[in-house]
């Protein structure tokens, strides 16, 4: 891990207002309620907590999916809210993200190379040529077949559905991919493939991951460091070693009172 | 003894040929006793209890074997009296809390349905009374409230105790929970574990659990099979199976799962392997 930050976040908030009917006021909700953290280059720093808690949304914040009701998120130094046209470009290619659910997150009216494919027809000026080789590589390596390029997402098994999200992230090249519960929907025997994948893709690419997750076997396993969160606010921010050891706050130590263990 | 499984088979026919999906698999099931059924997408661990359920449906059918409970083959009943074992003396919970209650009746309601078909001598006053009494059993905060809530007002651990509140309603003798806290968060799921373990302790009330989740496994079971392709490929006490995992194939499922303590952190974890058809090893049925 190096000490070269690529995410700094100050005080992010987000705010939503639930309207609950015509004459009465809406209602706020804080889905993120004032947290910061960094994320250093090269490291797994992983969100947990449960349903609601706020951590896809801070997922959603970092990608600008979802724009912040207040604070600021820096990448490299800097301010991504005041990034021209120019920059925002260069923004999507480093930063991707892979989504939980392979069975909802891909086009089912596309073939796999399609899928791989679109993010160089977008952010690149590759002729047509270079982005089939480039396609056939990244498939290569993500341990997808050269002859399944014209096979559509539903002719797969959940775990290679997986590997197509996981090539479709990393076809730009980021430097950081935002793992929102990439192995929640796998079988055991699956979720060791596609994690094994995920160490090995790190140190190749030198790769930061933001790793979202409930569950906490998985994130022992990969994590550098962990956030802890809770309606919103983070209760525990610590290394990987230090909170699994010596959990400080009672939230973190209920939830990890929770696991079943063999 | 309650239930005895005995080389039962379910097929599913189409125009592509035959598939067996639960392949001549035989276990017992004792009195207040659990027994998980474990394994991965397509091992046919459902398919086990939709076939005690009597629940397979068209192109399926359970073509062999026979499903004794309590002392009587339930495959020769007719639907008549499988409706009336359903519910009453076998009860099921499914994995979806959200989908598998009907949005459009309050909860109370669903639950009261049950007691009417089954528990005919109550009135509607006592009924309503067991009702919350039920509720209150599984731990819904504000019973008599909620009785007439509906199903998208609650949240999924309320809804996975409504569910265990209407499988529990006519103290049935089985339990069969079939993915019962897959969809849950971790707490949450903590506290329905207790819940059904408590029942069992409470009610001496048979627990047929099916999981994916060999962690689970170890909290609930008193006996575990292990399921690969329609078959039982081990079975075992839970202690011994954690222990000391016989077969190929469960020992590659407990590695490849991250253990903290047991496998290096950020080590490449073990994979089941796809090139192996596991079935070719012996079965170890202990």
């Amino acid at each position: 891990m190096s000490t070269e930050k690529i995410f700094e976040v100050k005080n992010l908030e987000k705010t939503y207002s639930i309207s609950k009917g015509l004459f009465s006021a809406p209602t706020l909700i804080n889905a993120v309620n004032d947290i910061s953290f960094d994320v250093y280059k090269g490291e797994t720093y992983s969100i947990v907590g449960e349903s609601g808690c706020g951590k896809s949304t801070t997922a959603k914040l970092l990608l600008n999916i979802e724009q912040p009701s207040s604070g600021q998120i820096f990448f490299k130094g800097k301010d991504i809210s005041s990034f021209n046209d120019e920059e925002w470009k260069e923004y999507r290619k480093k930063v991707q993200i892979i989504f939980q659910d392979p069975y909802s997150s891909l086009n089912p009216r596309w073939t796999v190379g399609k899928i791989i494919a679109e993010p160089l027809e977008l952010n690149t000026s590759l002729s047509k040529k270079e982005i089939v080789t480039e396609v056939y590589e990244i498939m290569k390596r993500v341990g997808l077949e050269k002859d399944w390029y014209d096979r559509y997402p539903h002719q797969f098994s959940g775990g290679q559905r997986q590997r197509i999200g996981i090539a479709r992230a990393l076809v730009l090249k980021p430097e950081v991919i935002v793992c929102d519960e990439p192995v929640s929907a796998l079988d055991v025997s699956i979720q060791a493939q596609v994690l094994n994948l995920l160490l090995d893709l790190q140190e190749e690419f030198s790769l930061t991951y933001v790793f979202i997750s409930h569950d906490l076997s998985v994130v022992e396993h990969i994590s550098d460091r962990i956030m802890v969160m809770y309606f919103g606010d983070v209760v525990e921010l610590s290394s990987v070693d230090e909170l699994f050891s010596n959990p400080k706050a009672d939230y973190t130590k209920r939830l990890l009172g929770a696991i079943p263990t063999i | 003894m309650l239930l005895s499984v005995n080389n039962l088979k379910t097929q599913f026919f189409s125009e592509k040929g035959v598939n067996t999906a639960v392949d001549s698999i035989s276990f017992n099931l004792e009195e207040g006793k659990t027994l998980c059924i474990v394994g991965e997408s397509g091992s046919g661990k459902s398919m086990t209890s939709l076939s005690i359920m009597g629940l397979v449906e068209e192109p399926g059918k359970v073509t062999a074997g026979e499903i004794v409970f309590e002392g009587k083959d339930l495959l020769k009943k007719s639907d008549d009296e499988m409706r009336k074992i359903r519910g009453k003396d076998i009860a099921m919970i499914f994995q979806e809390p959200m989908t598998s209650l009907n949005p459009s009746y309050t909860v109370g309601y669903q639950i009261d349905e049950v007691l009417q078909l089954h528990q005919k001598e109550l009135n509607k006053t006592e009924r309503k009374e067991k009702v919350i009494e039920l509720f209150e059993l599984v731990g819904i905060p504000m019973a008599r409230d909620k009785y007439n809530e509906y199903p998208f007002k609650l949240s999924g651990g309320q809804r996975q105790r409504v569910m265990i509140a209407m499988s529990m309603a006519c103290e049935p003798k089985l339990l069969i929970a079939d993915e019962p806290t897959t969809a849950l968060d971790v707490t949450i799921q903590a506290q329905v574990l207790e819940l059904m373990n408590d029942l069992k302790r409470k009610k001496g009330t048979s627990i047929l659990f099916i999981t994916h989740d060999l962690a689970v496994v170890a909290q609930m079971a008193d006996e575990v099979i292990v399921m690969y392709r329609g078959h039982v490929v081990e079975q075992a006490s839970v202690k011994e199976l954690f222990e000391n995992p016989k077969h190929p194939y469960t020992k590659a499922l407990l590695n490849s799962i991250p253990t903290p303590g047991k496998v290096k952190r950020k080590s490449r974890l073990d994979t089941v392997d796809e090139n192996v058809n596991y079935l070719d090893f012996p079965k170890e049925i202990r």
